[in-house]
């Protein structure tokens, strides 16, 4: 169980994270600076690698059913 | 003896037990918000990418010539590609200032203000500085873009965006 919640709120975190950078993201390129869109970009997915890495981790831990 | 209801062997599952999501559940949802979230940003930085290679290689173009707008006067023209209005003013005798003309904060058109020398952009009362573009008053969270502007004779050429 506490596994469980442990990946939940890691993942929470990290989309939280993704969201701001989003937001950086839209900002920059609205002020038509453009200087930090590819830094965000590969910093969203490396929150999503990790994300899925954590998914992963859960399923493989997955008791088998009954 | 109460007698169960036949359409509850249809539909076996309570209403409460159908809306129950569980925790790997919930997870598994963050995780394609997630990926949600990095194409979005994945998207803007191609669109940021294609934007700066498209400003990089922008023609330039004869917008008016030097007679044909008077002092304190502005003309709407399109610069880079049609459709993307810009506005292009006389402040002095010789000096002239171009700058898009979609206002930073919802891109309503933004309007040249003789009297008090700003660009005004009436939807919500957003105000910028014709000198720079600066903003002055109002919402707009930026700058407007400005546009180089290059004599040529008599006739006046945009030439590209002023980072």
């Amino acid at each position: 169980m506490t596994i469980v919640y442990a990946v939940m709120v890691s993942i929470l975190i990290l989309v939280l994270i993704q969201y701001l950078l989003l937001m950086i993201a839209l900002e920059d390129y609205l002020s038509g600076k453009r200087s930090v869109l590819i830094g965000t970009a590969a910093a969203s997915a490396v929150c999503f690698a990790v994300s899925c890495r954590l998914i992963g981790y859960l399923a493989a831990r997955r008791a088998p059913g009954p | 003896m109460v007698e169960r209801k036949a359409w509850k062997d249809d539909f076996p599952i309570s209403w409460v037990d159908d809306h129950f999501v569980t925790r790997r559940e919930f997870t598994k949802s963050l995780v394609l918000v997630s990926c949600a979230t990095f194409c979005a940003t994945g998207v803007i930085a191609v669109m940021g990418r294609a934007g700066a290679a498209a400003a990089a290689k922008c023609e330039p173009r004869r917008i008016a010539a030097v007679g044909e707008i008077r002092v304190g006067s502005s003309r709407v023209f399109e610069f880079p590609a049609p459709g993307d209005p810009c506005l292009l003013i006389r402040l002095t005798e010789e000096r002239f200032v171009a700058f898009g003309q979609r206002c930073t904060h919802l891109g309503c058109p933004v309007l040249y203000r003789k009297e008090t020398r700003k660009l005004h952009c009436p939807c919500h009362e957003g105000y910028f500085n014709a000198e720079d573009g600066s903003v002055v008053a109002g919402p707009p969270p930026r700058p407007l873009p400005r546009v180089e502007i290059e004599r040529r004779g008599d006739e006046l050429w945009a030439t590209g965006f002023r980072a």
